[in-house]
């Protein structure tokens, strides 16, 4: 197992990670999740032996990493744009690996197969679409079977239904060969499909860690639920597992009884029977449903309504509250 | 070493024997002559003296002429490589290339076969031939990676084909121009056989007075004094090509195949004159091998037959054949050489940038590597004579000198060539490699070498012409017995009968042809530059 204890990475006199702990078990998969330069690639870095830590450890089963060599930590990487060497088919790139190891070259096409690259081990690198690099990038890190797999936004610079995909096939490969696996990712969907277990990360700090459905529904502050989507925040009060506010009563059972604050998503109010009512002052259609900014009490909310009966600008609507949009912001006792 | 600063030591180890070798056979040499010069009262004297600024206005007027020339024939040349995608582009490519790596006496004879008088005219003619191709594929280089989206738009508001090129295309390739520019002048400037073959005892240039006063005269102080204002003026060109390459980067560059397309209207007529130069181009090598198959005779074989002997009444003391064997041997020597000292720096460089390092440090070994390349030949062949005594085992007499001052010419264009490519790998190509369990050592041989195979072939190719033709040390370091074809080529003219002319104008088609060779070589390696001047 994985452990980070009290990392710091300094960038000349710039500090990108702070004073990280961070475990990752044996068959877990951990997402590192947070919005650009929050020093989530230069973690990972530095648990690849790419990066010097200026304070902290990077130990293996209980074994201090800071002196082995990257090549000898027996981890495998994934960048975002693949990297594969343009000098080497499919195939000679996903037996790097196994060549160094000094390992027999069999499990190339299994790996293939694994990946959904069955035959295209002729194939030049150069070839191949977005998609179809990033799945021999994965082949080729998975290929000397690593003790830990890196993956540094591996889908970022796909397109996005590509993204969606790969996202899916991502996960199964992982679960499937059983990878302990740490992910830095900025798409939420991204963590939340792939991952075991999230971690937020902010200006260069770990500010929550926990299952997916537990960050979504319970970020540690107002920040962490802003980046996740959650941008209104509200003071409500919770009584047998029903949620009074402002904007009507939902039932959320997992939320602690007393007053608390909310953070709602857009998702939260929709267009609806509710006791509250404003004008829409904006509108755009997204794919399955329509983002409405509405106007209540001089303030500005987001909701949103079905495709087939989007209210017009200007028009008057009241709202409902959506259990499913909401969560409670603060940290879990 | 696992980390923070990987191969910080390696790569200043790296770095040492190429560091070593340029102050031992560079610095301490032209900082002899420095000494030399600043140490006798030679320096006021010769600054003082008239015949002194007639001879530095005379080389730097020559240059500029000669400059000038080269920019003009070859931007149309640059702009038919980059811009169209006719067919005979590739033999367009490997024409200009030709006259650059020619040994400078191949030049010299080559235009005083045309221009037998010699003087101001064919001076300049031959210095703008040699650097044609700098400018041309120099600018091709950066022309066909400019977005020709910029033209169009300029087309699209309306602005006529001319205008465009006026007003988007030139400012955006004027850094290359210049830098490509400032090249050329140093070359120019500092060119040796060329004005030495066709100056007759008329015009000379700093370059050739440095030669004239320490081989004939024995003034060394006064040698010594031009040598230091060559380095002065050399150093200044440098420092100038240096800021304008620095502001080079910052047009939007794209990939090649999307500018060039078959020219339309006006650009014919460009592509005409581009076809012009490089028919121009040609004429010299024609006349050379036309004049070495010409005798008293009529047609014949005779100056080729002669390369058995030693000239006419015994002109040389080796026989032209002796001399091709030594020319091929330390020709070989120095590119062996080179190439270990210019992979060497060109690893140190690289494996510095990728560590925390100081960027600035890395631009001074860059700069301090290419020192060479600025400060004459004559210079430094000069300097070796009165400093190499110094060193052990009698080097100065040494047949060994030859290539070690070769090496030292050569080992900044192998870095030149093989730096741009090792930089740009990308460094994650590296890292994806060490995560797959590669060592260091093992990332060079599987990432590095195969990536930039093609491109050292090509400096090892390049380099050995270089050697080969190499005239200004040469003439300074080899004795009678181990003279060089160059060499050889030098003294037979400078001599009279009818058969040593032959045999000289033999001898540099024989030069002329491995270099035609060589080049034919390097451009089926299809490498993107030679190097990045």
């Amino acid at each position: 197992m994985l452990a980070v204890d009290g990392l710091t990475v300094r960038y000349r006199g710039v500090t990108a990670v702070s004073d990280v702990d961070i475990q990752v078990a044996d068959g877990e998969v951990v997402a590192l999740l947070g919005p650009s330069g929050c020093g989530k690639s230069t973690l990972l870095r530095a648990v690849a032996g790419l990066e010097r830590p200026d304070a902290g450890t990077v130990s293996w089963d209980g074994r201090d990493l800071g002196d082995v060599p990257v090549h000898k930590r027996g981890f495998g990487l994934v960048f975002q744009d693949g990297q594969l060497f343009p000098h080497r088919d499919v195939r000679g790139n996903v037996a790097f690996g196994l060549r160094m190891a000094g390992k027999p070259l069999d499990r190339v096409d299994e790996l293939l197969s694994l990946v959904g690259l069955a035959g295209y081990g002729a194939r030049r690198v150069t070839e191949l679409s977005g998609g179809e690099q990033q799945r021999v990038a994965l082949a080729r890190a998975l290929a000397p079977n690593p003790r830990l797999l890196l993956l540094d936004e591996p889908l970022s610079a796909l397109d996005r239904a590509l993204r969606e995909q790969l996202a899916v096939d991502l996960s199964r490969v992982l679960r499937a060969s059983g990878a302990t696996a740490l992910v830095v990712t900025h798409d939420h969907d991204e963590a939340f499909t792939l991952a075991d277990r999230v971690a937020i990360m902010s200006a260069g700090r770990i500010v929550q860690v926990g299952r997916p459905e537990e960050v979504w529904r319970r970020p540690v502050d107002a920040e962490t639920a802003h980046f996740l989507g959650a941008s209104l925040v509200v003071p409500a009060a919770v009584a047998d597992g029903v949620v009074t506010t402002e904007f009507g009563v939902a039932a959320l059972p997992w939320a602690p009884e007393g007053d608390v604050v909310l953070a709602l998503r857009p998702t939260a109010l929709v267009v609806g029977e509710g006791p509250v009512r404003g004008t829409v002052v904006a509108r755009v259609h997204r794919r399955d449903h329509v983002r409405l900014s509405v106007e209540v009490d001089s303030r500005t909310v987001d909701a949103v309504s079905g495709v087939g009966d989007a209210p017009v600008v200007g028009a008057g609507v009241s709202l409902r509250l959506d259990p499913a949009g909401i969560a409670v912001v603060g940290p879990t006792p | 070493m696992a980390h923070g600063r990987p191969g910080l030591t390696g790569a200043l180890l790296a770095a040492l024997p190429p560091l070593g070798f340029l102050v031992v056979f560079f610095l301490w040499p032209v900082a002899a002559i420095i000494r030399l010069g600043l140490l006798g009262d030679g320096v006021g004297a010769v600054l003082a003296s008239a015949d002194t600024w007639g001879l530095v206005g005379f080389t730097v007027g020559q240059a500029a002429a000669a400059t000038a020339v080269a920019v003009v024939a070859g931007l149309p040349v640059a702009f038919l490589l980059a811009r169209t995608s006719l067919r005979g582009n590739g033999f367009i490519r490997a024409a200009v290339l030709v006259p650059f790596v020619l040994p400078t006496v191949v030049v010299g004879l080559a235009f005083r076969s045309l221009l037998p008088e010699g003087g101001v005219v064919a001076i300049v003619l031959a210095n703008a031939f040699f650097n044609v191709a700098v400018v041309a594929r120099s600018v091709a280089g950066v022309w066909s990676h400019v977005d020709r989206r910029a033209e169009d738009a300029a087309r699209v508001l309306g602005a006529s084909r001319l205008r465009t090129f006026l007003s988007v295309t030139l400012p955006v390739l004027r850094p290359a121009i210049g830098s490509a520019a400032s090249v050329v002048f140093l070359f120019c400037a500092t060119s040796f056989g060329v004005v030495l073959l066709l100056g007759g005892g008329e015009y000379s240039t700093l370059e050739t007075e440095i030669y004239l006063r320490t081989v004939q005269l024995l003034d060394l102080p006064g040698a010594a004094a031009l040598s230091l204002l060559q380095v002065a003026a050399v150093f200044a060109v440098l420092v100038i090509g240096a800021v304008t390459r620095r502001r080079q980067a910052a047009a939007r560059m794209r990939g090649t195949a999307e500018t060039a397309r078959r020219p339309v209207g006006g650009e014919w007529a460009v592509v005409a004159v581009a076809y012009a130069v490089v028919a121009l181009l040609l004429v010299p090598i024609a006349a050379l091998v036309v004049r070495s198959l010409s005798t008293v005779d009529g047609w014949g074989l005779a100056g080729y037959r002669a390369l058995a002997g030693t000239g006419y009444r015994g002109s040389l003391q080796v026989s032209g054949w002796e001399a091709a064997e030594n020319s091929l041997r330390a020709a070989t020597d120095a590119t062996l050489l080179a190439l270990v000292l210019g992979v060497l720096a060109s690893v140190a460089l690289v494996s510095l940038a990728r560590t925390k390092a100081r960027p600035g440090l890395v631009d001074a070994l860059d700069t301090a590597f290419m020192l060479p390349l600025g400060v004459s030949a004559v210079t430094v062949g000069f300097g070796y004579l009165i400093t190499l005594d110094a060193l052990p085992g009698d080097l100065r007499t040494s047949a060994t000198l030859v290539p070690l001052a070769q090496a030292l010419v050569v080992t900044p264009l192998v870095i030149r060539m093989l730096l741009p490519v090792l930089r740009s790998i990308d460094d994650r190509l590296r890292q994806a490699a060490a995560t797959l369990g590669a060592s260091p050592w093992r990332v060079w041989r599987e990432i590095d070498i195969p990536l930039a195979g093609r491109s050292l072939l090509a400096a090892a190719a390049f380099g050995y012409v270089v050697a080969l033709g190499e005239f200004g040390a040469t003439s300074f370091l080899a004795r009678p017995d181990s003279a060089t074809l160059p060499v050889v080529i030098g003294r037979l003219v400078a001599r009279p009968g009818e058969l040593n002319n032959q045999m000289a104008y033999a001898a540099c088609t024989l030069l002329m042809l491995v270099t035609i060779a060589v080049v034919a070589l390097i451009e089926r390696l299809r490498v993107a530059s030679v190097g990045e001047f």
